[in-house]
């Protein structure tokens, strides 16, 4: 699944997300943040999959639905790049 | 090397729940890196904050309302200037800055420097010439008429869709629910700012302002835009943050550029949730929150003072995005016999 985030979007190590053209800041749990600092660096989901099923303890099909989640919560915050 | 000092008079020390620029501008032009800056107040009334703000005003005087004859108010200002020798005068009340542009050339030649906009400009931008101003510019800006009479105001409800927004052609705007509503506003708007009251289609959004200040050439000197964050009874900002929004200063720039727009500038827009914007109000002046800017990176200003003196100002390139401001309020301690100095000799 292709996630393109906005290059923009400042991410900080406390959990905070701010995107500066709009000035929404969101916060993140623990494993929002690794999962949107990975697909900020161009990790692709096979990668990202078997770093959290290490820390989290991760299905790939329960991997799959959280990342699918995740990515309509992006966009409906115009997180991502326009596709 | 001590820097040069300027003489500057400064109008809106109305630093209230709903405050003037005045406070916001003299903060600005204190911090100006290029110039000292000596403060001449100028008041409308003897309880203006500003006025008792010593660390920021060096002097205040009071001075009619240009209602109260526009030669009189101009006659204190030639008196005061005759004390102070006042370089630049800055604006920042609604009301005077039609008279003072149109007295701008006037002052120029008894030595009192200022940067406002031409008559044109000031003309076409107003509340009730908004959808012209769209049009023109191709800029989206929401239906809106000016009305007159009870009947017109039923009338133009009649023509858009409930809520509406009620708006003063100076200041003031109310959200009005429906016909009924909107005729309170317009009798209580009336009867403070005149006619006509405005009626503007209300657009459902984020609210997003922009500061900016152009040359009168068609080139943007600096331009910083900001999302309200937290947002008074009154529809003002309490908060806000800078943001980085390519399209903000783009229609910035677009605008300041075809109206070769001269002075500072608060463009007001509503961004819709489907990503539109709508422009609702551009001011003519500096607005209060225009400390931000400074803060960020833009001593906006200090700049205004250098093009009313007719000296060469660099474009600002960039600002501090997520530079954010939170309004307070403070109360003074002021003894009474300063209140009561003000109120009898017109000076503090």
């Amino acid at each position: 699944m292709d996630i393109q985030i906005k290059p923009s979007l400042q991410i900080s190590d406390q959990g905070t997300l701010f995107d500066p053209e709009t000035g929404d800041t969101f916060t993140l749990n623990e494993s929002g943040l690794i999962l949107i600092k990975m697909l900020y660096e161009g990790k692709d989901p096979e990668t990202i999959f078997l770093s959290l099923s290490q820390s989290f303890n991760l299905t790939r099909e329960l991997f799959d639905r959280i990342v699918i989640d995740f990515k309509s919560m992006l966009k409906s915050f115009n997180l991502l790049i326009n596709e | 090397m001590s820097k040069k000092k300027i003489t500057i008079a400064i109008s809106g020390l109305n630093n209230t729940d709903n405050p003037g620029p005045g406070i916001p501008v003299i903060r600005g032009l204190r911090e100006a890196a290029s110039f000292e800056a000596k403060i001449i107040g100028l008041a409308y009334e003897n309880l203006e904050p500003g006025a008792y703000l010593h660390d920021l005003v060096d002097h205040t005087y009071l001075i009619p309302y240009p209602s109260q004859g526009v030669e009189r108010m101009l006659n204190r200002i030639r008196s005061i200037h005759q004390k102070e020798g006042i370089d630049v005068l800055i604006p920042n009340f609604d009301a005077e800055l039609l008279p003072l542009i149109k007295s701008a050339d006037l002052l120029k030649t008894e030595g009192i420097q200022t940067f406002l906009p031409t008559m044109e400009q000031y003309e076409e931008r107003m509340k009730s010439n908004l959808p012209q101003f769209g049009e023109k510019y191709n800029v989206l800006v929401p239906k809106s008429f000016p009305v007159s009479s009870p009947a017109d105001l039923t009338r133009v409800c009649r023509e858009l869709e409930a809520p509406f927004m009620i708006k003063g052609k100076f200041y003031d705007a109310y959200l009005a629910h429906n016909p009924e509503e909107a005729l309170g506003y317009y009798y209580k708007i009336s009867a403070k700012w005149g006619l006509p009251v405005i009626v503007q289609q209300y657009v459902r959004g984020t609210e997003v302002n922009v500061v900016a200040l152009g040359d009168g050439k068609g080139q943007t000197i600096g331009a910083v835009p900001m999302k309200k964050q937290y947002i008074t009874d009154k529809g003002k900002a309490w908060g806000g943050i800078a943001i980085a929004d390519p399209f903000l200063l783009q229609l910035t720039d677009q605008i300041i550029s075809q109206t070769r727009w001269r002075g500072g500038m608060e463009l007001e827009l509503v961004k819709t949730s489907g990503g539109r914007y709508f422009l609702i109000e551009i001011n003519p002046r500096i607005p209060a929150w225009v400390y931000l800017a400074v803060g960020a990176g833009q001593n906006l200003p200090e700049a205004l003072v250098h093009l009313a003196l007719d000296q060469p100002v660099e474009p600002f390139k960039e600002f501090k995005v997520g530079t954010m401001f939170i309004r307070y309020s403070i109360d003074m301690i002021v003894d009474v016999t300063a209140h009561q100095r003000f109120t009898l000799q017109g000076e503090l």
